[in-house]
């Protein structure tokens, strides 16, 4: 053997000695990142924390610009401002594969010499060499979001995306819808009401829902044919008279007679008598019964007087009582509202006043004045 | 019935939109029987329904998009509030633009949204959304609110329609997918009341019956050969008409029956009649009416259109809330007002100072039905770009009109085509103006 041949000899084996040991080197990095990635249990917290330090400030600076919730159309269809949005890619499909930097676009395109058509980001400085290692170990590592959350994903319906950083206040439930506690708490106590008894009420022409889903209170009107409802036909409604909460007879025909079955009603919430020919009387029969849960009662465009607000005044739970529009004055509405102590009474329709005829043909355009 | 007088009280999109269906309805049509009252049938026994504090809606739209930094969100100071004042209201602590005069006497009744947000930029789309809660599509139509109550809880007065369309065209209320007898009934001069809805003079009642059985008789063959969802619709169409011409509430349509006083309290031009006839109706029974303020793209010289857009929309609101107050109705009628998209709030200096479209942040109202007065809900920052607190989406805002009036927001309906779609798409309610 001679000299060149001892070299190449010994050549082989450091060779040899060095792919193995390079080998050794990838797989010990990848084995690194696959067990870097799935631990998240363990206290090893070498990767997280390092996307937020050394990769979220580089995507914030060169590409949040195209690619987040700033732009209205992300370029190329991706957002880069959420692991969501990383991992859901762009046009082009994926821009990440952890672990595989040399597969990841959002890596390659970055590395692409800064004079080459698709170089990211596509104006302005390249990344400095040292970012670009950085997102390139970061990669090899797994992709390990770490604690960053990001713009939430849009939903489905194609809301707008906003900051996370918004406030948004917390409500108190209990504080809710107040008014419909009241029936919660009263459908408990009554029984369901009878076929025969609904079948009653229909046929006077009443129409009778309940007011909660699948609740016993029940809600009474009568819509078609009001003037006709006298108080003969209103009678036929009397085996409902417990299932009652809120009953309109708007418009009906029905007089003080019967304020008698009215007053009957034990879970009365709201009436509703406008424009009937209730009077003082009919009050004065519904207040000595004393109902003790009515809270609103609607009187508008009847006939009743100061006089008739007074045997109210023994209803413990009154809270609105409406008398636009009938021969009670504002005196005797404000004393009833002080006597009572928390019921509203409202007297007045404070519409606008009627102005000079307009200058506004209320199509947004003044009207043409006619040349002389 | 006197077709082209018909025609003529409506806007064109509308007059366009009937022309296609009556023609399609007129000819072959197969008449049900119309003597017969016939029983709805509808599947809203299923529908889990849940509890309500509104029963009806009166919907103002302002078509166009209407700016938020002139009207309810005012930044007294900021630059981009332009020559726009804020005003006092009755309510603590609530400032809005100096346009709404009446309006700022009756506050305390309203509660303002400020982070309304959409997506949809352009007036079709925008439009679209804000009825539906969904994208505007090639390949179907979705119902909008009012279809959506009226397909969930019925009507009140089968007599009247369920829902009311006052000077609307296209991309307005629609009943979508939805039984043709959801469609809403449109109305393009609210002072004209519901014309040729009375039978002709010459035409007694027995001679009407008598050209109805005639015609019933005509169609029998055909309809029993061809049965089939579209005749059964047009039938429906005919149906409706004439319930609505015997019903007695058709007086809920004319507005000459106010005296001259309210007539002018609510303002004497179509949005402020419209706004009447929506309180006459919903004392009726017609649960759902919108009415609808045009003109509000405002890309060139909004601060001067303000003058001329917002009086009859201040008079006719306040009027509105007062005269629904006073008749213990308020309680129960949900009042809202919306846009599709607010506006920049740069000026647009070489426009004569307009704002073009601004969908990231735009206001809307919210009145009775269960609301909580005198509030602002969600900010936006100091100049009125961005939301900085509680955004709510347009879907979300749906979902909140659907919650006062206790309609499901899971339950699901199927399209013809067996797809499922929801109330207000996949919005949460605003649980805080209640």
């Amino acid at each position: 053997m001679n000299r060149t041949h001892l070299f190449t000899a010994a050549l082989f084996p450091a060779l040899f000695a060095f792919v193995l040991f390079a080998d050794d080197e990838e797989m010990a990095e990848e084995m690194d990142g696959g067990m870097m990635s799935g631990d998240t249990m363990s206290g090893e917290t070498k990767t997280v924390g390092e996307f937020e330090r050394s990769v979220l400030p580089l995507l914030r600076e060169n590409c949040f610009e195209c690619h987040s919730a700033e732009k209205r159309k992300p370029k190329g269809k991706l957002r880069l401002d959420s692991p969501e949005w990383i991992n859901r890619g762009g046009k082009n499909g994926p821009v990440l594969v952890p672990g595989k930097p040399q597969q990841s676009a959002m890596y390659t395109r970055c590395a692409l010499p800064d004079d080459h058509d698709d170089v990211m980001p596509p104006s302005g400085e390249v990344l400095a060499k040292k970012d670009l290692e950085r997102v390139r170990q970061w990669i090899a590592n797994g992709a390990d979001f770490g604690a960053w959350k990001g713009a939430v994903a849009a939903t489905a319906g194609g809301s707008v995306t906003v900051d996370p950083g918004v406030k948004r206040t917390t409500i108190d439930p209990n504080k809710q819808r107040e008014r419909l506690r009241v029936f919660r708490e009263l459908d408990e106590r009554v029984s369901t009401p009878s076929s025969s008894a609904m079948k009653a009420a229909k046929d006077t022409g009443a129409r009778a829902v309940p007011v909660l889903p699948g609740g016993n209170l029940l809600r009474v009107e009568f819509v078609r044919d009001v003037g006709s409802i006298d108080d003969k036909a209103f009678a036929k409604i009397s085996p409902l008279v417990r299932n009652i909460a809120i009953l309109s007879l708007r418009g009906t025909a029905i007089t003080d007679k019967s304020m008698t079955l009215i007053a009957k009603m034990p879970n009365l919430v709201r009436l509703d008598l406008p424009r009937t020919a209730i009077t003082d009387a009919g009050l004065k029969t519904l207040g000595k019964a004393k109902p003790a849960i009515l809270r609103t009662i609607n009187l508008y465009g009847t006939k009743i007087t100061d006089a008739g607000l007074d045997p109210l005044l023994a209803l413990p739970g009154l809270r609105d009582l409406y008398v636009w529009d009938t021969k009670v004055t504002a005196a005797g509405a404000d004393n009833f509202a002080r006597m009572t102590r928390g019921c509203k009474v409202h007297s007045k329709r404070a519409l606008p006043k009627p102005e000079a005829p307009s200058q506004n043909n209320g199509n947004g355009n003044r009207r043409r004045r006619k040349k002389k | 019935m006197r077709l082209k007088r018909y025609l003529d009280g409506f806007d064109n999109p509308t007059r366009r939109s009937f022309l296609s269906g009556a023609a399609k309805g007129l000819l072959g049509l197969s008449t049900a029987p119309l003597m017969t009252s016939i029983a709805r049938a509808g599947a809203t026994a299923e529908i889990p329904l849940q509890a309500a504090t509104a029963r009806n809606v009166i919907y103002m739209y302002m078509a166009g998009g209407m700016t938020h930094l002139d009207t309810f969100d005012v930044k007294p100071g900021a630059a981009t509030q332009g020559p726009t004042k804020a005003i006092k209201t009755n309510a603590d602590g609530v400032q809005i633009g100096q346009y709404f005069p009446m309006l700022a006497k009756q506050m305390d009744k309203v509660a303002i949204i400020n982070s309304m947000n959409s997506n949809q930029g352009a007036h079709a789309q925008g439009r679209y959304y804000m009825h539906t809660g969904y994208q505007m599509r090639g390949t179907i139509r979705h119902p909008s609110l009012g279809a959506w109550l009226e397909k969930m809880r019925g009507r009140v007065n089968r007599t009247l329609p369920g829902h009311v369309v006052v000077g609307g065209g296209g991309q307005m209320a629609t009943n979508g997918f939805f039984d043709a007898s959801l469609t809403p009934l449109p109305i393009g001069d609210p002072t004209a009341g519901l014309l040729n809805s009375q039978r002709v003079e010459h035409v007694t009642e027995e001679r009407f019956e008598h050209r109805i059985h005639k015609l019933e008789k005509m169609n029998e063959a055909f309809r029993d050969k061809h049965k089939s969802r579209s005749l059964k619709d047009y039938a429906k169409v005919y149906e409706e008409a004439v319930r609505l011409m015997d019903s007695k509430d058709l007086v809920a349509f004319d507005v000459t029956k106010e005296s001259d006083d309210v007539r002018a309290a609510y303002g004497d031009n179509k949005f402020g009649q419209g706004a009447l006839l929506a309180r006459r109706l919903v004392e009726r029974g017609v649960r759902f009416v919108e009415i609808v303020s045009g003109g509000w793209d405002t890309h060139s010289d909004n601060f001067e259109r303000m003058n001329d857009l917002c009086p009859p929309v201040d008079r006719a609101l306040s009027a509105l809330l007062a005269d629904l107050e006073a008749r213990g109705m308020l309680d129960e009628t949900l009042v809202v007002l919306t846009t599709e998209f607010g506006r920049t709030p740069d000026i647009i200096t070489d426009r004569a100072n307009g704002r073009n479209h601004y969908p990231k942040a735009f206001s809307a109202l919210m009145a009775g039905g269960g609301i909580k007065g005198g509030q602002k809900y969600g900010k936006t920052d100091a100049e009125g770009r961005n939301i900085i607190e509680n955004p709510v989406s347009v879907q979300d805002f749906n979902a909140t009109i659907a919650y006062s009036l206790g309609l499901p927001l899971e339950f699901q309906v199927y399209s013809p085509s067996g797809r499922p779609f929801k109330v207000a798409h996949d919005g949460k309610p605003v649980k805080a103006l209640f």
